[in-house]
């Protein structure tokens, strides 16, 4: 199957700056994949990110997308990209709907954008300015903007940033919605726990360099130290226990724990991705 | 270029709703009352000198105001990554100022017919008032891609206005020779008062040629090689 964008030896140098900010990166993006670019901050996502969506150029190395150099497409590329940028950029004193109209003028294919204003809860708000709008309805606002076109590939950066947790789920559940759809999906985030819960494949990047490219769960087994940890009461006193899950059912001490003590909680410890996200990028 | 129209109309409405179409004519309202108050001997003196005002160096305040009111917002990056050119957003920009330099030039014709039953030749001064904005809003540009914000320019604006003025007031005082004279029209400013002038005089196209091309220098130069590549860089940037 071909990749929707293939990075090849990708670097970038900022001309105020020394150093490249990004370094023979290498990628593959597959049609209809949930990519998490992940890393500390300064560590290139925003930089790879602005260079895929052609805001950037003056690299070196290869950007192909659908097999053709980035740099040979003209604007009608946009057509078929969305771009949800971190910052919500809208009109502040234009109403949501004027918006949304003007935005649309500027495609050749629009969706129904008042039905997913509706999806995003924010149908009774269309005709206010979005200047009044808090910082949630303003992320769901720039979340509807990046689907206005319809778009084969969408980009996010940090989308459920500022949401509370209904209105994150919101979004989540339109974004894997968008995956069922066969849509390539592109996020940059922070949070390790919608980068478990949507993406299928992460990259990590730290100071320019790509680290590790694998899906959570490949990492999850990678970097994992699979325990159990108990508490239990000896002597009214609360003890506390871990133990490697592996060769557990033969391990004496658990086992004695087990038949002599009494429990007062036993979990599982997997490693998490946040603590995955903290090794691989060097505690940064 | 299929995108130009909606981008204009964006334009116009956001103009509108910043309040920046707003402040200029209310602006223009102030000249209306003076050419209103005065003899028409005296209107038809002091037009030029409005006109000319109002269309150079109100617009590049306006055009600064639009300009960090969008920086703010970031929306020129939003606008980047849809099917349109830089050049095309950039060219709504321009014709939208010259367009609210038109509704000043309109509204003292209509003062002129109205309270003074005279006119001037209204298709003339559009012209000239066009090509005075464009002079204007390129300079304008430099200004406001040399300043961090709307009082950084506002500081260097005071001191670009009167850099401006000058050659108007060495003429007007006979401070320099006639020999001379023609490094004044390297102002804008100036050369569109030149230009406006001829309206009240008999038409000679030699002049009307000098004038002409006097204005579109700085556009024609500065707009594809700084303007355009700066555009793009400060939309990206915010």
């Amino acid at each position: 199957m071909q990749p929707v964008y293939e990075v090849k030896d990708l670097s970038f140098r900022y001309s105020s700056k020394k150093d490249p900010v990004v370094q023979h990166l290498n990628l593959s993006i597959m049609p209809g994949q949930i990519f998490g670019l992940l890393g500390p901050s300064g560590a290139g996502k925003s930089t790879t990110q602005k260079i895929l969506i052609k805001l950037l150029s003056g690299y070196t190395g290869e950007v192909l997308y659908l097999g053709k150099p980035l740099k040979l497409l003209n604007q009608n590329y946009y057509e078929h990209i969305g771009v949800g940028f971190e910052m919500p950029v809208h009109f502040n004193k234009l109403t949501a709907l004027e918006n949304l109209q003007y935005f649309s003028s500027l495609y050749k294919n629009t969706i129904d954008y008042r039905s997913l204003m509706t999806k995003v809860g924010l149908a009774e708000a269309l005709n206010q300015p979005v200047g009044q709008y808090s910082k949630g309805m303003k992320m769901r606002l720039n979340f509807v903007k990046a689907l206005l076109n319809n778009p084969q590939v969408l980009f996010l950066d940090e989308p459920t940033n500022g949401l509370d947790p209904s209105n994150a789920r919101i979004i989540k559940d339109l974004i894997l919605e968008e995956k069922k759809k066969g849509k390539t999906i592109l996020i940059t985030t922070h949070l390790m726990g919608d980068v478990e819960e949507l993406c299928d494949e992460v990259a990590f990047i730290a100071n320019g360099k790509l680290l590790e490219t694998a899906s959570p769960k490949s990492l999850k087994l990678k970097y994992g130290k699979r325990n159990v940890k108990i508490e239990y009461l000896e002597n009214e006193a609360l003890m506390a226990k871990t133990f490697a899950m592996d060769g557990l059912s033969q391990n004496r001490d658990f086992q004695s724990i087990l038949q002599s003590k009494k429990l007062v909680t036993m979990h599982s410890q997997e490693t998490s991705l946040d603590q995955i996200f903290i090794e691989i990028t060097g505690g940064k | 270029m299929n995108k130009f129209l909606p981008l204009l109309k964006g334009e116009i409405i956001r103009l509108w709703r910043y309040k920046i179409t707003l402040f200029g004519l209310l602006v223009s309202v102030m000249w209306l009352l003076i050419i209103a108050l005065v003899s028409e001997q005296e209107a038809n003196a002091l037009l030029p000198q409005l006109l000319i005002i109002d269309s150079g160096l109100m617009s590049i305040l306006l055009l600064a105001a639009s300009y960090f009111y969008e920086k703010q917002e970031g929306t020129m990056k939003a606008v980047l990554v849809s099917p349109t050119h830089a050049g095309v957003l950039l060219l709504s920009k321009v014709i939208g100022a010259i367009l609210g330099s038109f509704i000043s030039v309109l509204l003292l014709w209509l003062t002129m017919v109205l309270v003074h039953q005279s006119d001037f030749p209204i298709f003339g001064a559009l012209y000239w008032i066009g090509l005075t904005t464009l002079g204007h809003i390129s300079l304008g540009y430099v200004l406001i891609y040399l300043s961090g914000d709307f009082m950084d320019l506002l500081l260097k604006y005071t001191g670009f206005a009167l850099l401006l003025f000058v050659p108007i007031i060495l003429v007007s005082f006979n401070i320099i020779p006639s020999s001379l004279q023609w490094i004044a029209n390297l102002s804008p400013t100036y050369a569109g008062q030149t230009g406006m002038l001829q309206l009240w005089q008999p038409f000679d196209f030699i002049d009307f040629l000098i004038t002409s091309v006097l204005l579109v220098i700085y556009p024609s130069v500065l707009f594809p090689f700084y303007i355009l590549p700066q555009f793009r860089k400060e939309a990206i940037r915010v």
